[in-house]
This record gives structure tokens, sequence and C-alpha cells, in this order.
């Protein structure tokens, strides 16, 4: 009773719990990614992140708006409308997806005939407005791939942090590449 | 009675029956694509298979009938193998092009292959290919989609009989299409969409726009012609701009970023719904664009220093309130003055009479159009309100008019397929266009434009003449037949052929044809009865309907006109001297309504003109746009005090008005309609309003309460918003006929309205003057007004898609008068007559006689009213390049 008591005036299990942070800190190596100041995580291949839709070798739309992926879809994300390009072909007009209902399930990619929406290495969309989570076709366009690339999926890379007016941006620099773990 | 074993399972069943229906009636599933209740069997697909004891072969049971005695096996290993081979067969050529193919989700073979197929194909090598190709402005041809079911070509040849969509080529080199390729040009090829059971033969409005499985189907009533067709609208929600949430708002919630909006994308018809087998016509299908349209009326409008400017509901009605009111204390109640039009719904209709009754006090109420009928006239109309069905089983039809088949297709249609498919005696009496001629062996009667009641008297001649009449006549009733005869002293018909152009001989055989038939109908449009001497040709119709005995008993008569519900408008009471049930105005059963006669149309435009008449409420009609005397009607309106509109368009006459008020098309309301077979039917709400506006007895009844007084409902002054259902309560309490009508009693199929109740006043003479046909050398052709097959009225001329469908407004010339002009299809012709001049891009036809010229008198670009000097009658004119 006595001894708990002067156990917790004097703080010891705080300090005992310090002591163990510190002796980290000074001889053991660091292991906190350092983003978004100085590092950021490359996603694996298979990484479910934010969707794009790829285009065919001729930088067309591969999407034919066959509503698919909005069909299976369990969140209601996707909408989509369809229309008759100059060339006949069936093209959506309007693709958005709602990602604040998205669960990165995959299914959309999955039931997708033409590998047209994909899941991308996206994972910065926070936003201040709604908006900035609902992604149209042109948005979607703009969304990067998975990195395919073995020596480079999974690994940690070094960045920088920028405020400018357009917002805020954690920029890759390459110089530095390793693996987390 | 045959005794089948149906997959062990023992059934009693009517010998000759297919086994396919008896199979599905007793719930066993045969897959099929060829096959069509409606259409004759063809038994090429094969899908249909199955095993039947004793037969080495299995065998397709669409078109094999159960005999007593069979033991079928639907199910056994040889159907599913058969069916599965069957299926792989079909795929060999069959693109795998689901993703993109509008029928997806609606597929039989998508389903099918589903179904019963097994995985994968055998097929390696190339797959037979055709290019896409437009169809006329409605079609995309995806022939490669093709499964040659030839439903498609047995529908143009059996059922809309154009010949539209054949056969061209054989074997692997088959593909449907139309000859030579040239574009379609049939006001049913619409239906072959539908029926094709792959994504073969796509509508071009709908290609791309949606999945089937987004949109939300409405069983309704196509509005734009009296046969009311039963069609299903599909509408879903489309984005505004580039962005918004489908997905939300099928989960039932708002859309939160972006503002959605609701469309009709496509119309389909309801099979064995109502009057509707399997056709619709392109009208009706395609013509629901105006509802999508964004030049509707968007909000109220009051004139301002001579401007229309948008307002608020409250202060657009309490302006026609006040107006209405000062109007009716100054001047009197019969200086005001309301039009409705036979779009209208019952409810509608029957509120705005209501009003005018009721609060104003008049009878000042009418429909414009080609012809005024008083009370005895419709009464006389009452009896012609024969069966769709008829049509479709009498062996002998007669049919008066170009407008049966310019203004209800689908009528004209079930008469082509009664003498095509059964040898139906067909007889055409037409002075303009006759759009049965390609494809139906009939005899054709010409009469000259305004010769229509010397036709009735010669035919009635030659029925009194002939003794062809019903035995009664003869006898008891022989003192009728004298009235009848009475009238025809100036009629002979050895000089009719001299007079009428009508020959003795082939009035003689129709009539005796009708007489002789066992099963008659005879079929008459507006464009009959027009004219001023409307009232004259309805009581002789009667007459010679009465002594052919085409009463219900051996034949019927069928008034077929354009709008969708003048017959219901009619039962409502819009008419200046009866009440609805057409109570006579004026007699004891009237009650507390107003006792004088009002004004009808006819009457109106003077009255405008010389100011007893001073304001003028119009619902949904614009008689500045219709009339056949535009600048006369323009001008009377100009004299008004105060006009209201209230419409669904900025229309002619709207533009005239002090308050324009928006309504809602008939997709965003419930109702009843009724048919020209008096058949009343349900509208159901397909989406909701895409504008601010009211419905269009709504807006009156509110208009009423502005004025302090009640309209409906018992009376009280409860505002029921959707208060369809008390209205049609009210009817059915105030319209005998109407009494059984409810909306649970009219379901999906429409209920009959019972007009045996009224009574038929005995037969009168009508003196029936031959007319004389007049002849000018200089002017050597008759000129006859007609109408676009699918524009008729301020509905269809704003639907981009029905303008596509249109071929524009053309002048038809006889090909014959056409070579010998040196005229070819698309040369630009001006037509003179005696009252004006009309220049117009010409078409070549032979659906017309020689020495007529056929000019649409229902495009509003073409103002070819002043070539008939505003009058619908015999005009002579000629040709000039
Ligand atoms: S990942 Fe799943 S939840 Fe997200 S859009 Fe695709 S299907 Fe919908
Ligand atoms: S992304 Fe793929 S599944 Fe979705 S509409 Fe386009 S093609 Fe179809
Ligand atoms: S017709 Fe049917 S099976 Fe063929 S592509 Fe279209 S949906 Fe698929
Ligand atoms: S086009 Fe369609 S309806 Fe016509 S034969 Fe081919 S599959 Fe059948
Ligand atoms: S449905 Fe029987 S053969 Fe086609």
């Amino acid at each position: 009773m006595i001894k708990q008591f002067f156990k917790t005036v004097f703080l010891v299990d705080l300090l005992q719990g310090m002591a163990l942070t510190f002796r980290y800190n000074w001889t053991k190596k660091i292991i906190t990614l350092q983003y978004p100041d100085k590092e950021k995580w490359v996603p694996y291949e298979r990484f479910r992140g934010l969707h794009y839709q790829a285009v065919d070798e001729e930088g067309e739309l591969k999407c034919v708006a066959c509503e698919l992926c909005a069909r299976i879809c369990p969140a209601g994300v996707i909408t989509i409308e369809g229309y008759e390009d100059e060339k006949g072909n069936r093209r959506p007009s309007v693709y958005t997806m709602d990602l604040h209902r998205c669960a990165y399930c995959g299914l959309c990619v999955e039931a997708c005939p033409e590998d047209a929406i994909n899941h991308g290495a996206g994972y910065e969309f926070a936003g201040f407005k709604r908006e900035d989570a609902v992604m149209t076709l042109d948005k979607l366009l703009k969304n990067k791939a998975n990195e395919k690339d073995p020596e480079k999926m999974g690994t940690v890379v070094s960045a920088r942090f920028v405020r400018d007016k357009d917002g805020i941006k954690v920029i890759e620099d390459g110089k530095k590449r390793y693996r987390w773990w | 009675m045959a005794l089948v074993t149906l997959n062990g399972k023992e059934i009693q069943v009517d010998g000759g029956r297919l086994i396919l229906d008896v199979a599905r009636e007793a719930g066993f599933e045969i897959p099929t694509f060829c096959y069509h209740a409606k259409l004759s069997t063809l038994a090429s697909c094969r899908m249909c298979l199955v095993e039947i004891e004793g037969m080495r072969k299995l065998q397709a049971s669409c078109a094999t009938p159960v005999m007593d005695g069979m033991k079928i096996e639907t199910e056994s290993p040889d159907v599913v193998s058969a069916r599965a081979s069957q299926l792989e067969f079909l795929l060999i050529n069959h693109p795998l092009d689901c993703p993109v193919c509008d029928q997806a989700g609606e597929c039989d073979l998508q389903d099918l292959t589903f179904k019963y197929a097994k995985p994968g194909g055998r097929y390696r090598w190339k797959k037979r290919t055709f290019d896409k190709r437009d169809m006329g402005s409605t079609m995309t041809k995806e022939i490669n989609r093709c499964i040659a079911c030839r439903r498609c070509s047995r529908y143009c040849e059996e059922v809309s009989g154009d010949f539209a969509i054949t056969e061209l080529n054989r074997g692997n080199a088959l593909e449907m299409g139309s000859f030579y390729h040239s574009p379609i040009e049939s006001e049913f090829i619409g239906n072959t969409v539908q029926l094709c059971p792959v994504g073969a033969l796509t509508s071009s409005l709908f290609r791309f726009k949606s999945r089937v499985w987004d949109l939300i189907s409405t069983e309704t009533i196509c509005p734009h012609c009296s046969v009311g067709c039963s069609i299903t609208s599909e509408s879903k929600y489309v984005s505004q701009k580039a962005t918004h949430m489908l997905q939300t708002q099928h989960l039932g919630k708002t859309p939160a970023l972006e503002k959605t909006e609701v469309k009709i994308l496509r119309n389909i018809a309801s099979d064995g719904k109502g009057v509707t087998e399997i056709s619709l016509c392109d009208r009706g299908r395609y013509g629901y664009h105006y509802i999508n349209s964004d030049i509707r009326l968007k909000a109220p409008m009051v004139k301002e220093n001579g401007r229309l400017v948008e307002s608020t509901w409250e202060k657009a009605l309490s302006l026609v309130a006040s107006k209405l009111a000062s109007i009716k204390a100054e001047k009197g109640a019969e200086s005001i003055g309301g039009i409705t039009s036979g779009i209208c719904s019952n409810e509608d209709n029957f509120i705005f009479q209501k009003f005018f009754r009721n609060v104003i006090g008049t009878n000042n109420i009418a429909i414009p159009g080609d012809y005024s009928l008083s009370r005895s006239s419709v009464l006389r109309l009452l009896a012609m309100r024969g069966q769709v069905q008829w049509v479709k089983t009498a062996d002998c039809i007669l049919i008066l008019g170009s407008s049966v088949g310019t203004d209800t297709p689908i009528v004209s249609m079930h008469a082509g397929m009664a003498s095509r498919l059964r040898g139906a005696n067909l007889i055409t009496a037409m002075a303009g266009e006759n759009r049965l001629l390609d494809t139906t062996a009939q005899k054709r009667l010409n009469y000259v434009k305004g010769s229509e009641l010397t036709v009735i008297g010669a035919l009635t001649r030659a029925v009194i003449d002939g003794k062809l009449y019903c035995e009664s006549f003869g006898g008891k009733r022989k003192k009728e037949l004298d009235v009848v005869e009475a009238g025809l002293k100036g009629i002979n018909l050895k000089d009719l052929e001299v007079l009428a152009g009508l020959a003795v001989d082939d009035i003689e055989s129709t009539a005796r044809s009708l007489s002789e038939a066992s099963k008659g109908v005879v079929l008459f449009g507006d464009d009959f009865i027009a004219g001023e001497k409307s009232e004259e040709i309805v009581e002789a119709l009667y007459n010679l309907f009465s002594l052919l005995g085409y009463r219900g008993e051996k034949g019927q008569a069928i008034f077929s006109p354009a709008s969708g519900n003048l017959i219901g408008s009619m039962d409502m009471g819009i008419a200046p001297d009866y009440l609805p049930g057409y109570v006579a105005v004026g007699s004891k059963e009237a009650g507390k309504a107003p006792q004088e006669k009002g004004l009808d149309w006819n009457a109106m435009v003077p009255a405008a003109s010389d100011g007893k008449l001073q304001a003028l409420y119009v619902m949904g009609d614009d008689p500045v746009e219709t009339a056949s005397d535009k600048d006369k009607v323009k001008n009377a309106l100009n004299k008004l005090d105060f006009i209201v509109v209230q419409d669904l368009f900025m229309t002619k006459t709207a533009e005239l008005a002090d308050v324009v008020l928006p309504a809602l098309t008939y997709a965003e309301k419930s109702g009843t309609v009724t048919n020209l077979e008096g058949r009343v039917q349900l509208l159901d709400v397909s989406m909701k309003p895409r504008v601010d506006g009211r419905k269009d007895w709504q807006i009156i009844r509110d208009v009423a309460q502005s004025m302090g007084a009640a309209l409906c409902f018992n009376d009280d002054l409860r505002i029921v918003d959707d208060g369809e259902v008390e209205v049609l309560e009210e009817i059915s309490k105030t319209v005998p006929h109407y009494a059984a009508v409810t909306q649970e009693a009219i379901g999906r199929d429409g209920l009959m309205s019972d007009v045996s109740g009224i009574k038929q006043a005995a037969l009168k003479t009508v003196e029936i003057v031959g007319h004389k046909k007049t002849a000018d050398k200089d002017y050597p052709l008759q000129v006859v007004p007609g109408r676009d097959v699918f524009l008729n009225g301020s509905m269809t001329w704003r639907d981009e898609g029905l303008l596509e469908l249109s071929p524009g407004p053309r002048i038809l010339v006889e090909s014959s008068d056409g070579a010998a002009h040196g005229l070819s299809d698309g040369d630009v012709i001006t037509v003179e007559t005696k009252e004006g001049t009309l220049k117009g891009t010409v078409s070549l036809t032979d659906r017309i006689f020689p020495g007529v010229v056929v000019v649409p008198v229902n495009h509003p670009e073409l103002e070819s009213w002043k070539l008939f000097g505003g009058k619908n009658q015999e005009t002579l004119g000629r040709l000039a390049k």
C-alpha cells in the first residue's frame, strides 16, 4: 500500500517507460517511416488504392461504359452514363466514383471486362472538401497505376514535403530507396 | 382432349395445342428463340427440343401439337445436351459483345447461355462478320449478333405488312436488312427492336444511353392517339452536369453534390395489356423526348409591360382569380370562354368543366378542332365505339379517309393484318394518302375531298336500292327506312361517276360486301368528318350503319380520332350543350348547371372579335397554331382582355396570353383517359415532375380556390395534393356510364365504359345533295390536306425523336403525275391553288391516286392551310417548278 503510494508520487512507472524509450532512441535503428517530411512508401503491385482508368496504346479510353463495375459495387460508388463516340464506340460520358463510400474491396476491378478500372497506387487523397474524394473521369485518368517493378514496389523512397498555393504534396525524389524491414 | 405425360406427370389438355404451350402452362420451362406467340411458327432455332417417347429424334416443341398418349420429357439428358450444343452453334458466330450490347440484361441468348450452355466453345476459326449499318433514323443494326430467328422479318411480313426487314442472302451470308439496304420508312419498325431476342436490332435513340437494369419501369398509356396503347415508360436519373450520384439515388438518398434529373429513356410495348398485343407505332414508342425537353415551361409567367416574365404560383393564381372574377362581375359569365384539348385526362377535363359551370357560371367550353359537333351528333358517335379486337377478326373492313392510317396507325395495321392473314375483304375510300397500300390487296375507292357526305349518301343509296339493309327495315322498321331515303332524293348512282368521281360498280359492290359480311367493320377518322358538314356526315353515317346493322350485332363502326383522350373529354362534358354523361344543357337532369347553351369554338372566335368574349381560359390547346385560319384566330385572340394558358410549352397561343401556367406531361401525372373503344385506362406516374408545374386539374382547382370556391371533394375547401382518386370518385358518381370506374377496377387492362344505357334518338333524314366535282383547266390537280404519321400536335412538334423520324414536310405527288411534270424525289416545287401558293419538297409515291397532290397540314413550318383558304373542302391546284 505504502509502496504503491511512493511509486505513484515519484512517477516510477513513467520513468521506467521513458527509460525504455530513451534507450531505443539512442541505441537502435529508427524504423518509423518519415512520412511525409522525408520519405514515402511505394505500394505493392496488388495494393488496392485510389482507382484509375486505364488507356490503351493509342491513348484511348478502355472503358466501354458497360456498367458492370457500377452494378457489382456493393457500396454504390460508381455512376456511369454511356454515349456513342465519333468512331461508333461505346464510351462513358460520365464516370464518377464517390470514394467516400468505397470499401476498396476490388470487386469493380474484378468485374471489368476491359481492364479499364483499376486500383492504383494512390493513398493521398485526404481533402478539405467533399468533392475532393469524388473522382470524375478526368481525375481517374490522371491517377497513378501501381508500381510494377519488383525492385521498387514495397519500398520506402526518399521524398520532399511541399506546401504551396496548390496545396500540399509529397514528392518522391528517388534518391534513396530501401526496404522497410 | 388428350392425355399426355409431361416429365412423368399426367395431364389432360386440349388436343392440337403446342407442346411448348402445354409444358409452360404446366410449369416446365422450355427455352426458345424463334417462337413468338403472336407470329407464325418457324421452328428454326431448335432451342425448344423435347424428347417424345417413340420418336427417334428430338422434336421442336414449338411446332409439335400434343397427341393423346404422348410421353414427353423436357429435361432428359439428350434434351439437355442438345440445348447446350445448340447454344454452342449459335455462339460460333455471335460476338462476345455483351459489355457494349444494349440488349445485355434482357437478352435471351445471354440468359439461356448462362442457364443451359457448357463453358467454352470448340470453334476456333474466324467468325462471320458484317458491317454495322444505320437503318433509317431510329435503328442501328449490329447484325453480327443476329441468331437468324427471323422474328423481325416475320413481324414485317405478318404484322406490319411493310416488308421493311427481310432476309438478304442465304446460309452463312444471311443478313437481315432492308432491300438494297435502303433506309427504312415504316411507322412500326421500332417493334422489331423489341422483338429481337438479341441485340442485333437496336434503337438509335436509346443506344448506349443506359443499361436496362438501371431503368425504372412504369406501365402507363400512350398519349399520342385515341387507340391508347399500353406502354411501359422507362426512366433513369441522369446527370445535369458531368458528375452525379445515380447510385445514391437508387439507394434512396438525395445526391449530395450534384444535381440530377430524371429522364425517360425509352418506351416499350406492354405486351398483352389493354389494347396492346405486341405492337406500338413509332410515334408512341419514340415520342417521349418532349417530356425531357428543356424548352418546357418551367415556372408560371405573367405579362408585365407587354412581356411575359417568370413569376410565382401565388402571384399568377391570384391574378387569374381576380381578373376572372372582375370580368365576370362586369361583363357577365358569358364573356368568359374556356377551351381544352383532347390530350388532357378525364380528371383534368372534368374539373375544367366543373369550374366553368359551377364557379364561372357559363357553358362556354369547347375543344377546338376541324369539326365541332352538337350533342345529338356526339350521341351518334357513341354508337360508333367499336372494339379494336373486332378489327382483328372482321371479314370485311371499310376504311373511310386517310387519317385512320396516319393518326391511329395501330388500328389501320390491324385492318391490314386481317386482310393479309385471314383474307378479310379490305376496302379503302380515301381522298389522300393510303398508308396500307403497299402491303395489302384491297379495293380502292377514290373520292374527292369535300364529297364525304356524297360517299355516304351513295353507299346508303346502294344499300337501299339493292335491299341490302337488315331484314327488319323491310318490315317492322320500314318507316325508318323511308325517313333515311327521304334525304337521298338528290343521289342518283348513275350521276355520281360524273359528279364526284365515284364508280357505281365500286359503290355497289362495297355496299354488298358490307351487307354480306358476317363480321364487318367500318373505320373512319378525323379527316372524314372534318369541315362544315360534320354534323350531317355523322348523322348520315349513323343512318347507314343502322341500315346495315353495324351497331354491334353483325358489324361495328369505329371512330378513331387523333387526339388521345377526345372520347374521354366528350364523356366529361366538354361541350357547350351537354354536361358530363351527355346530359343536355337546360334539361331537367342538368341540375344547378347554367341553363343557357354556351359558345362552341367556331362561335367563340367571332365573339372574341366583336367583344362579346372578354376572357379565354386555354387548357393544353394551341388554337393559334392548329387553326386552319391562323390569322383570323390570332386577331380574335388579340382583342381579348385576358387570356390564361396552361400548357407544357410556350405555344403560339401562350405567347398571346396574360398568364401562362406550366402543366405536367402524361408521364408526370396519374389519372384516367378513355380510348376510342370507350375503354377507360390508367395513367401512371413515370417520373417526378421535371418542372415546377402542376397537373392541369390541380391548376384549375387552385384558381377556383383563389376565387373562394371549392371544386371537388364534396365541396369543402380541403387541399389534397394527389386527389385523382377523389376526382375519379366524383366522376363515377356524376357520369352514369363511368359508374363502375375506380382505379382498381381499371387496372392495367382498362375498363370498358358502358354506354348502352344512353338512348339514341330515332333515325333522322339527312338531306344529301350529290357533290359536284369542280373542274378547271388551269388547275388540273386535286390538292388534299394530309398528315404526317409522326407529328400530330404540339407535343410531337417539340419532340426531337419524332422530328428525327418524320420525313419532314413533303408534298406527295403521284408517280405518274411526277413523271409528267418531270419531277423526282427531293425536287422543290410550288403548289398553287386559287387561295394561295406553297413551296415544298416533293416526294413521289404510289400511295395516292393520279391527279392528287397531298400537302401535310400538321407541319408547323409549312403554312399549308393557306392553300385551302382555311376550309376543309375540294381544292384544285397545279404544280409549278
Ligand atoms: S472497390 Fe469495391 S466498394 Fe470501391 S468502388 Fe470498387 S466495388 Fe465499389
Ligand atoms: S470500367 Fe470496366 S466495368 Fe466499368 S464500365 Fe468501364 S468497361 Fe465496364
Ligand atoms: S445480344 Fe445478348 S448475348 Fe449478344 S452481345 Fe447482346 S447481350 Fe450479349
Ligand atoms: S435481327 Fe434479331 S429478330 Fe431478326 S433474325 Fe436476327 S436475331 Fe432474329
Ligand atoms: S423455339 Fe422452337 S425451334 Fe425455335
